[in-house]
């Protein structure tokens, strides 16, 4: 491992981490999800107030109240066989059709579901890296080549003196250092929601089921006479 | 298919299970215990129907494509 006693210092962890909005990471899409829900529901109920009710005035001892919903009906055709004996005896029994007309409560065929969102995955991720490292690598090559030679030469009569001498040195050094240093951040934030069906709220199914629950056909004279 | 089931108006045991769009088209949905059929009777409820189930689209179409922030 590299010595960083006197090399820069390594990134801190803790403070990289430190400084990050988690609350506004995590809180931002839960908090966004449920204002989504919240306008989503208040959607509904008003499509459910103003589409499957009427507005409707109610005068009770001289004052007139506005906030009476009624539902909204739209009428619909029954059509069930009635089994009639023959007019004599032996003759076969006949099927008529009986038409009557009831009236729906509209909010009872609307296939309403509740909008939501149903899942929201926040995954948040953050990678910090830091390295440090020193190379050092002292090369150092010296050679040393000496020559020498002493020829002397001395003469006579006529005198001849001769003197040669050679000297050699070679000498090499090299020296390298490297240092490396490296730091990177990533981060990568991933928001995956989701809105999808729910169940009705059991307030609501209470509602629809009372009104399925007296749904009541009303006989059309002219049409039974026409049957 | 948003299938909504009732109760049967006539025998009020049996259900019948209605789809809505094809209400529209002039079909008649029949119950399951004493097989009387259900229609829409006249022009001005169909109508009436009609745009109720576009609005309820729309604002199902509206949820789904609505950016959350």
């Amino acid at each position: 491992m590299a010595d960083t006693s006197n090399g820069p210092a390594l990134v801190s962890m803790a403070q990289q981490f430190t400084g990050l909005p988690m609350g506004s990471l995590i809180g931002g899409p839960l908090m966004a999800a449920a204002k989504a829900n919240q306008q989503m529901a208040l959607t509904q109920v008003d499509f459910l107030m103003k589409t499957c009710f009427t507005q409707a005035s109610n005068t009770s001892g001289g004052k007139t109240d506005a906030k009476v919903y009624q539902p909204t009906m739209i009428e619909m055709q029954l059509t069930r066989g009635v089994i009639t004996p023959g007019a004599k005896a032996g003759d076969p029994a006949v099927i008529q059709n009986i038409n009557s007309t009831i009236k729906l409560p509209l909010l009872t065929i609307l296939p309403l579901n509740s909008l939501a969102v149903d899942n929201v995955n926040v995954n948040f991720v953050m990678q910090v890296n830091s390295s440090y490292s020193e190379d050092h690598s002292d090369t150092s090559s010296e050679s040393t080549h000496a020559e020498g030679s002493f020829d002397a030469k001395i003469g006579g009569f006529l005198w001849s003196v001769e003197v040669k001498g050679s000297v050699s040195h070679d000498s090499s050094s090299s020296t390298t250092n490297s240092t490396h240093y490296q730091k990177s951040n990533s981060a990568t934030y991933t928001v995956d929601v989701h809105a999808g069906q729910l169940p009705l709220p059991p307030g609501v199914g209470v509602i629809i089921q009372a009104y399925t629950n007296n749904i009541t056909p009303i006989e059309m004279p002219a049409q039974e006479k026409a049957a | 298919m948003n299938t909504v089931t009732i109760q049967c108006p006539h025998c009020h045991q049996g259900s019948i299970a209605l789809e809505p769009r094809l209400l529209l088209q002039g079909a008649i949905f029949t119950c399951s215990l004493c097989g009387s059929g259900l229609s829409v009777a006249n022009e001005t409820s169909t109508q009436l129907l009609e745009q109720s189930l576009d609005k309820l689209e729309q604002i199902k179409q509206h949820a789904h494509a609505k950016p959350l922030m």
